[in-house]
């Protein structure tokens, strides 16, 4: 999550993009990072765009916050209930091994098309979160937990004090890997799902006229989102982080 | 009550016997040390009486209900707190200028506002020691407190923990009969 990207390194390839669309001379197959940047530009200026990235981004935030708090819940009941454990455990196994393709197709048979990114979000979510939020209670220290034990120490404080700072490093990790994985797999369902404005739906249609400059446009549009909810939620968790270490 | 009764206790770890017919009282309102060689039970009894470990038999009169506060063998504190919020981790009702004049009279005055992570070992035990005697307690148990302390520290920190024990149950569980002549302890434990 807070992997460096340094600016020249960008520059670099952006370079190399330039320099290859040029050669190539074929803007059909590799359009060019300025000719981008102008379509960028020129949708950017539209109500349809913000329209569509406040849709998608609105549903794949709430599919993440929703997979998110479901996983930290089900982690919560496994650790402390092995019966919860043993019966979400085939679950679990069964949506991190199902094809996503396999999951969008489903739900489009058996639900509406309009909240497909939702839906995929949690499903991508929920088991990345559940197993590693599992993994971090279970490496707590027992001393510590003992110690809390001795003096009485509430609930709320443990929860706080001494299972929060041990489990959030997990949480962190947990976050990463889930907050890339829904936004690729809710773009993905839009696209096949094809929910009238969002910005799967957007890139289906660039995709059907041969529209390259839009699929590129569209797809840095996509890139930029998540990049954006993945400052704004690392803000969120470390703010959380520094909760846990004031009193 | 007038004392905490152990009677025949007796634990085992895997098949072996760890403490064996262990038979003692401890008065309430008065300090009692406990001297053993190392693994001689000595953890393990204490480990019973803090309710986090069960007698294979015998049993314990007089602990119920009372509050319990320790100092373990290890610091056990939530390293990313300061000190002043490790001690009223365990008993919010104590002031953050209570604590802090707590801390500053063992010499971590400088340490206040640091985390717990950023102390030395030697600061890290002055904190768990008096986390535990600014807690609520009825019965207190020290699990060798001065360990890793040099000579000056563990003076001016066993001065404030007689002071703050007076009048109160406490176990104390040591290898140095100086520090009972110290605490002025008459009464001690063997195993």
């Amino acid at each position: 999550m807070n992997q460096k990207i340094r600016p020249w390194a960008v520059v670099f390839w952006l370079a190399v993009w330039q320099i290859a669309s040029m050669r190539l001379d074929q803007q059909l197959l590799l359009v060019s990072p300025l000719r981008v940047i102008a379509r960028l530009a020129e949708l950017s200026v539209t109500g349809t765009f913000w329209s569509a990235v406040g849709y998608s981004m609105a549903r794949i935030v709430w599919g993440f916050s929703a997979g998110m708090i479901t996983g930290v819940g089900f982690a919560v009941l496994s650790a402390r209930f092995r019966l919860v454990e043993d019966l979400l455990s085939p679950v679990m196994l069964t949506i991190k091994s199902v094809p996503v393709a396999s999951f969008i197709i489903l739900a489009l048979i058996w639900f509406s098309s309009k909240n497909l990114a939702v839906l995929i979000s949690f499903l991508m979510v929920v088991p990345i979160v559940y197993s590693n939020i599992l993994v971090g209670i279970r490496a707590a220290d027992r001393k510590m937990l003992e110690m809390a034990q001795v003096f009485g120490i509430s609930s709320g404080r443990r929860i706080r004090y001494i299972y929060m700072p041990q489990v959030f490093p997990y949480f962190r990790s947990a976050c990463a890997s889930a907050l890339g994985l829904s936004w690729k797999a809710g773009i993905a369902a839009e696209v096949i799902g094809i929910p009238a404005g969002s910005i799967g739906a957007e890139l289906q249609q660039a995709k059907v006229y041969l529209d390259t400059p839009d699929v590129f446009a569209w797809t840095l549009v996509i890139v930029l989102a998540s990049l954006a909810f993945e400052r704004l939620f690392g803000r969120i968790l470390l703010w959380c982080e520094r909760w846990t270490e004031r009193m | 009550m007038n004392e905490i009764r152990l009677l025949h206790l007796e634990k085992s770890y895997q098949g072996k016997p760890v403490l064996r017919n262990f038979t003692a009282a401890l008065r309430c309102g008065e300090m009692t040390a406990l001297m053993a060689p190392s693994g001689a039970g000595k953890t393990t009894l204490l480990r019973i009486l803090m309710g986090l470990d069960q007698p294979d038999s015998g049993r314990i009169e007089g602990l119920d209900d009372l509050r319990i506060s320790a100092v373990f063998q290890e610091n056990r504190l939530c390293m990313a707190l300061n000190p002043v919020a490790n001690i009223r981790l365990v008993n919010p009702s104590r002031s953050r200028e209570e604590v802090a004049a707590a801390l500053r009279n063992v010499g971590l005055g400088d340490s206040l506002s640091k985390r717990t992570s950023e102390l030395s070992g030697g600061m890290c035990r002055r904190v768990a020691i008096l986390r535990a005697l600014m807690a609520q307690y009825d019965l207190l148990l020290l699990d060798e407190p001065f360990q890793g302390l040099d000579q000056n520290t563990k003076r001016m920190v066993m001065e404030d923990t007689c002071r703050r024990c007076r009048g109160q149950t406490v176990l104390f569980v040591t290898h140095d009969p100086t520090e009972l002549e110290f605490m002025g302890i008459e009464t001690c434990l063997t195993l």
